[in-house]
């Protein structure tokens, strides 16, 4: 019998996860020297040596460099308890944070206050980073880094939504010179919270199965002819909706959408208007706007139409919606009447 | 297997929008244009409300095309109204702002259509004179300031909600689909829900003056 | 057949490919990744995806891009797998299509094709500016559709931390951690498929990678005994934004359509960009290659820039940046034409590249090097498809796949090929995978759990000491300290003298780790402790880089040291005596240089030896010229 892996419990945010015990017991040791990791193992620890490379250094060499000069300046400062150097306060304007922040999924929320150099060009991504290197706050008390995410930082993966002012938006292409101060941070709203601006938005991606947004295709081997044909015009209204990189903003804004409620949320919806349009989606077409024709589909949609508004990407998400209203009326009248389709 | 006839989900909401629109709109259209006659005074006006209880099957036109569909389109209206939370503030836009309006006139509605069948019809079923004389009858309810003014915000509030689930019931519907589409519709949903306010207008006035 | 258990660590481009073709073959795939697999990096490619398809009636053929990629790569990649990657192409475009990806189109319906640096042929298949974007979305839509079908299960927000070993040395599963719970756990497969992306976070922030470009994964399994190939070559982009955070990509475009590079003549000069006369403005692209100007290749108008800053110190305000200005162009052209690209740079800096140069410098972009993979060689001199040893590391069980394998791209890589390479890597791995599995007389059943349990204290451990380590280091401002280090003494330009103190201070850098401070001893979902292993595994792979630098005392493809350049001889063509005296030092630097690099992991720093290249489609005649 393999080992089977259970079902990642883990990742269930419901129920509260106790640390590894390894985590939270307190070895009493303090290792302070290179051959930390002392305990014998499996893989006993490979100790970091540098002796091999002592012969091979012409140490007059470097040392002349300024960079260097300047990274053994860095280690002189690098104490954490210190605020900011002087010279990075000189540097820049301060700007202030203020940053709702959450322990976990269970504790209560409070808010945080933090003063922090900012330079030309600055985005709130880039100050949550500064911040996370020296996680002070404005009164000077030292507190655990802010947890947020974030990958690509330029405004394509997804990752960084969060509500920015009372908007939702992506933190990376949030300039500071655009923001009014102080900027308040909030956690994507109408998601699990995992902790401080991290939200769990695997809903995502099961609103996505659940109405079956993807071409159904025999298999991923070549089949040794072209795809068919899209003519310019169909491709320019059709590639708008693949941009859609699933950051969350149009369901945070969106009055019918909620963590609680059924809803697929205005994203969902216009992937199935672009599957539907693809030559080879169209096939499976009814079955998609089954989909979206039952519980939390489409007629959950209230047309307040902030989805447009807040996305990121300017996808129109209101023309998908209307399109997919003229679609499914079609189909009711089909069912209805019977047609030869299935 | 035809998802959309099995799972109720779609069908309900259709059948809401329809009712909304199709009895009730245009009842509400009738209803406002008759009522706007109450201008050419009480023997014209109390002739018509006779002509109209002389229809044939009248009570089961009003139950099926007014009376069923206004109680289904209610009841399900706030079941709706209890999956969504409006932040108008937070974000401004026009059609956010016509979507909270839209739910706040569906709860106003449900009690002026309450006040106002109870100041007619249910009135009547106390004192069945009042449908001798149903212009003195309104007249005596409107030249009441606190009345008059309920009703002409009640009345608003109805134009309104019929304007605007107009509007939305074409993006619904499939009616309008791009966004440029989707405002020349809602434009024109304005001076209709002007036009039919002010013909409602102009009944409520004609009986106080 | 019974299906095995195979994981696939990775959820960009490569993986998802090799995820998917393993599913096909009727294994169960267990996917890990850092975050949703739809936030990787494969997102942020712009540009394209070659493959001769010769719709633009060119007489594009298949041996051309061959060559073409050799060419670029400087002879340095192994040909069988390149000539089995271009002739893959066509169908794989073909396959991504009927996948759904939003190929830009001809009139006719047809897939549009554009033209790329360094090739004659309109060859790059784009959808919209956001190609890269789509092919990672249709193949996470066939995932999904798959774990839908229970046939994938998706592992999001683990951590890959390590391999597990049976006795013999096969690869037998790993060990990762959940990166909210903390919680380390073991995984049995009977194979582990390695997609885990670039490097280009070594040289944070002066990269155009994502955050999750660490190259950790890679550095993990090196450390665990697999081999690292052609570390030292690693592509800079010349034309990247300045930013603190990170440095985002400007499409060569720009100076396709006509944008000039230049700098004040006048070092420190403080008159803004507009004030500056044309009299006092230096376009050294335009001076120093007269015949190119502004559209030389990535490596050279990398290496001029870096010139004119770092040595010359011309660099706009006495700074790391250069202009690049479209300002002298019509601005409806330029709307028309860069018109996202312009979106982009106005969102980011919050300037109107029409009224004001734009700012830029080089960045790093694209590792070519990466895990040593094996591949079997047909009678064509392709691949043997479907051949188990395509795509195996050293470690029997263990494939890698895009962008932390090495076999492709050689010293240099052409524009439009990573994507390429990333899905026909993923493609062919899970099949080699799924052959290596279905050869498997035994399972991981018959290994006990003392491997596991022992890798998962391990870990366990090292977990402990970072979370209460109470030193004074920060490991983001190592991981800073690591970027400026790698940027100026293993970056665009090599010299021995800094790669050698590089060396001591890449040593010096991970003995700090003893002295951590992580400042978050926090149990749930706390980032540091991630981050500080990830520096950790980096700083590791540095040192790789720069002792794989610091040996190769040649000038190829990314990897420039002056020192041991061979300029063609000035106003000398083929045919002259000075040209063929030239062409023969080229050659005999060939004899000495043309072999692959192999880093070995030991506890003293990494051990190199060299491998021949194969090169038997396209033989090392002819020097590339620039002129």
């Amino acid at each position: 019998m393999t080992e089977k892996t259970p079902p990642d419990d883990e990742l269930n945010l419901n129920k509260p996860v106790a640390p590894p015990p390894e985590l939270v017991d307190h070895l009493d040791d303090e290792q302070r020297e290179p051959e930390w990791l002392t305990e014998a193992t499996e893989r006993p620890p490979e100790t970091p040596h540098i002796d091999h490379y002592d012969d091979e250094d012409d140490p007059d060499r470097w040392q002349e460099s300024e960079d260097t000069a300047e990274l053994a300046a860095n280690e002189d400062e690098s104490a954490p308890e210190h605020p900011w150097s002087q010279a990075e306060h000189d540097a820049a304007e301060v700007v202030q944070l203020k940053i709702r922040r959450q322990d976990d999924p269970f504790s209560t929320p409070y808010w945080q206050l933090f003063d922090i150099p900012s330079h030309e060009r600055d985005n709130v991504l880039s100050l949550l980073r500064t911040l996370r290197e020296h996680p002070i706050t404005g009164s000077g008390e030292r507190v655990d880094p802010v947890a947020f995410e974030h990958q690509c930082m330029e405004e394509v993966c997804g990752s960084c939504a969060m509500l920015i002012n009372g908007r939702p938006r992506m933190a990376c292409s949030a300039l500071i010179a655009d923001l009014e101060q102080p900027i308040v941070l909030e956690p994507l709203p109408k998601f699990p919270l995992v902790r401080d601006l991290m939200v769990d938005r695997s809903r995502l991606f099961e609103h996505l199965k659940r109405v079956q947004a993807w071409i159904h295709v025999d298999g991923a081997w070549d089949i040794h002819q072209p795809g068919l044909r899209i003519a310019q015009q169909q491709w320019a209204r059709d590639y708008l909706y693949s941009r859609c990189m699933h950051c969350g903003c149009c369901m945070a804004a969106c009055p019918q959408y909620d963590e609680h409620l059924d809803f697929v949320g205005p994203a969902t919806l216009a992937q199935v208007r672009l599957m539907n349009a693809h030559p080879n989606g169209r096939a499976t077409r009814s079955t998609r706007l089954h989909a979206i024709m039952g519980d939390g589909g489409l007629s959950d949609c209230g047309n307040a139409q902030n989805c447009v508004k807040v996305c990121p990407k300017e996808i129109p998400l209101t023309t998908a919606i209307g399109e997919l209203g003229r679609a499914t009326t079609v189909q009711l009248i089909k069912d209805f009447f019977g047609s030869s389709e299935p | 297997m035809s998802a959309s006839l099995h799972n109720r989900h779609f069908l309900y909401r259709r059948i809401h929008s329809l009712l909304g629109l199709v009895p009730l709109g245009i009842f509400m259209v009738f209803h406002l244009w008759q009522n706007s006659q109450a201008r050419l005074g009480a023997a014209h006006y109390n002739a018509l409300v006779a002509k109209m209880a002389e229809i044939n099957y009248l009570l089961v036109f009003e139950a099926t095309l007014v009376v069923v569909p206004l109680l289904l389109h209610a009841a399900y209206g706030l079941v709706i109204l209890g999956s969504g939370t409006a932040e108008p503030l937070r974000y401004s836009y026009r059609r956010n702002w016509l979507y909270w309006l839209q739910r706040m006139s569906g709860i106003a509605m449900i009690a002026f259509v309450a006040l106002h069948l109870g100041l007619t019809r249910i009135a009547a079923i106390i004192d069945p004179s009042i449908y001798n004389d149903m212009y003195s009858h309104m007249q005596h309810s409107l030249s009441q300031p606190v009345t008059f003014g309920v009703y002409m915000v009640g009345l608003w509030l109805s134009v309104f909600h019929l304007a605007n689930g107009l509007a939305t019931a074409a993006i619904t519907w499939g009616l309008t689909t791009n966004a440029a589409a989707q405002r020349r519709f809602g434009l024109l949903c304005i001076p209709f829900g002007l036009v039919l306010g002010a013909l409602g207008t102009q009944g409520l006035i004609g009986f106080v003056l | 057949m019974k299906g095995r258990e195979v994981i696939v660590v990775g959820g960009g481009i490569s993986g998802l490919w090799a995820a998917l073709r393993l599913a096909e073959s009727g294994h169960r795939v267990l996917l890990f990744s850092l975050f949703e697999v739809m936030r990787s990096h494969s997102a942020s490619a712009q540009g394209g995806i070659n493959a001769v398809l010769d719709i633009k009636g060119q007489r594009d053929s298949i041996f051309q891009h061959v060559q073409d990629t050799i060419k670029g790569g400087a002879y340095l990649a192994n040909q069988p797998p390149v000539k089995a990657l271009c002739e893959a192409a066509p169908g794989l475009l073909h396959t991504f299509e009927r996948m759904g990806v939003m190929f830009s189109r001809t009139a006719e319906g047809l897939l549009d094709q554009r033209l790329f640096s360094g090739v004659r042929h309109q060859r790059t298949c784009f959808a919209g500016t956001s190609t890269g974007q789509q092919l990672l979305y249709s193949l996470d839509q066939q995932v999904r559709r798959l774990e839908a079908e229970k046939r994938i299960e998706k592992y999001e927000w683990w951590e890959f931390l390590a391999i597990v070993k049976s006795p013999q040395g096969r690869c037998c599963g790993i060990v990762a951690m959940n990166l909210r719970s903390l919680e380390v756990r073991p995984f049995r497969a009977d194979a582990v498929v390695l997609a885990t992306g670039g490097i280009g976070q070594l040289y944070a922030p002066h990269t155009t990678c994502s955050t999750s470009a660490t190259g950790a994964a890679a550095s993990r399994v090196y450390q665990q005994g697999a081999q690292f190939a052609n570390a030292e070559f690693f592509q800079f982009h010349p034309s990247a934004m300045l930013g603190h955070d990170k440095t985002r990509l400007m499409s060569e475009a720009v100076r396709g359509e006509g944008g000039r590079v230049w700098v004040p003549r006048q070092a420190r000069d403080r008159r803004t960009a507009s004030a500056i006369p044309e009299s006092d403005r230096f376009y050294f692209l335009e001076e120093w290659y007269p015949r190119y100007g502004n559209n030389v290749p990535r490596d050279l108008a990398a290496r001029a820039i870096w010139k004119v800053t770092r040595m010359l110190g011309l660099g706009v305000g006495g700074g790391d940046r250069v202009y690049l200005d479209i300002t002298h162009l019509d601005a409806t052209m330029v709307e028309q034409r860069l018109g996202s690209l312009l979106t982009l740079y106005r969102k980011f800096s919050g300037i109107d590249p029409l009224s004001q140069p734009m700012e830029i410098f080089p960045a790093a972009h694209y590792s070519m090097g990466g895990l040593w993979i094996d591949y079997e060689k047909d009678a064509s001199g392709s691949l043997v498809m479907g051949s188990p040893r395509n795509h195996a590391t050293n470690i029997p069980g263990l494939y890698a796949c895009g962008e932390c394998d090495y076999a492709y791209h050689g010293a240099n890589r052409l524009g439009a090929n990573s994507l390429l390479s990333a899905a026909f890597s993923g493609r062919i791995t899970g099949e080699a995978a799924a052959a290596y599995l279905s050869g498997l007389m035994q399972g991981h059943e018959s290994l006990g759990d003392q491997p596991f349990e022992a890798e998962v204290r391990y870990q366990n451990q090292i977990n402990h000491h970072f979370i209460h380590a109470g030193g004074d280091q920060n490991p983001y401002r190592m991981h800073r300290e690591l970027g400026e280090l790698m940027t100026t003494n293993v970056g665009v330009v090599r010299d021995n003298g800094p790669l050698d103190s590089s060396i001591v201070q890449l040593y010096d850098l991970e003995q700090r780790f003893a002295r951590l401070h992580l400042a978050e001893g926090h149990p749930w979902a706390n980032q540091t402790l991630a981050y500080a292993r990830q520096v950790l595994d980096m700083v590791k792979l540095a040192q790789v880089v720069a002792v794989s630098a610091r040996n190769r005392d040649e000038c190829r493809g990314a990897h420039y040291k002056p020192a041991f350049d061979l300029e063609p001889p000035p106003h000398a063509y083929p045919g002259d005596a000075a040209y063929d005296s030239y062409r023969k030092r080229w050659q005999t630097n060939n004899t000495r240089w043309l072999k692959t690099t192999i880093a070995e992991y030991h506890p003293e720093g990494p051990r190199i030896h060299y491998e021949p290249v194969d090169t038997s489609m396209v033989a090392p005649s002819e020097p590339r010229d620039y002129r």
